[in-house]
């Protein structure tokens, strides 16, 4: 899973897309003003912060509503939490090496 | 490509030890494999470093008896004793399988060696080359133990 969003947030324009829903719901229209990009191709980077449980959409009458998913950033998290558990262990591992030798 | 702050995370200590002897205690098998270990109740059954640009370390480890249920495949990509040393890292076991990129850096610090480690989340195309050349690596180590045996 934290990898599908990875690779989500790999992209640059994903990346502007999540950290503008972070401040709130946004219509794909919205999303799409501020920068050159058509509203299909804004479409397209929304499906795929869909499809990797990031963003959530409703189709409000004619316009369409992106939000932030509330458990959207669990997993990256999880992969900060676990990976800075694992060398923070290790490079304590290693002054204990250097201690002793 | 670029990497948010979201997908990386510092990490920096200072050891009493020379740059040296950090950069040593990354690059040398017998040193790595008494400090990679994430459990100390765990045990590392492998532990192999080929130790220039475009080598790696190859690491099993895991639960008594065994040791095994872990791999992690790393490939030095940048290696420049005793200063710097970014390697990606290939994480399997356990049903799941991750890669990452690790960036060391050593500089002297008042008689000993700070070091800094940064760690990012990969993904995309490029860890598809990675995942190549670790394998390529893997494959001409067992050719080359296949040829010492023979």
């Amino acid at each position: 899973m934290v990898h599908r969003q990875f690779a989500a947030l790999g992209d640059p324009t994903r990346l502007a897309i999540v950290e503008r829903l972070v401040r709130g719901p946004s219509t794909a229209g919205d999303l799409a003003a501020p920068t050159s990009m058509s509203l299909p191709a804004v479409l397209k980077h929304v499906r795929v912060l869909e499809e990797a449980g990031l963003v959530t959409t409703v189709k409000r009458g004619r316009v369409r509503e992106c939000r932030l998913r509330n458990d959207a950033l669990v997993a990256v998290a999880e992969w900060t939490a676990r990976n800075q558990a694992l060398w923070s262990t290790r490079l304590d591992a290693l002054g204990t090496l250097l201690e002793e030798s | 490509m670029t990497t948010a702050p979201l997908l990386s995370f510092d990490l920096d200590r200072t050891y009493p030890a020379s740059p040296e002897r950090v950069w040593a205690a990354w690059t040398n098998a017998d040193q790595l494999e008494r400090w990679v270990l994430p459990d100390p109740e765990w045990r590392v059954s492998s532990c192999e470093v080929d130790a220039h640009s475009g080598g790696g370390y190859r690491l099993r480890f895991g639960p008594r008896p065994d040791g095994d249920s872990y791999r992690e495949t790393a490939t030095f990509t940048v290696f420049e004793p005793v200063e710097r040393l970014v390697f990606d890292v290939l994480t399997e076991g356990d049903g799941t399988s991750e890669r990452s990129r690790c960036t060391v850096l050593l500089r002297p610090s008042g008689g000993g060696t700070h070091l800094e480690l940064t760690v990012e989340g990969l993904s995309g195309p490029e860890s598809l080359e990675h995942l190549r050349t670790g394998w390529q690596w893997c494959l001409e180590g067992i050719a080359a133990t296949l040829e010492a045996t023979a």
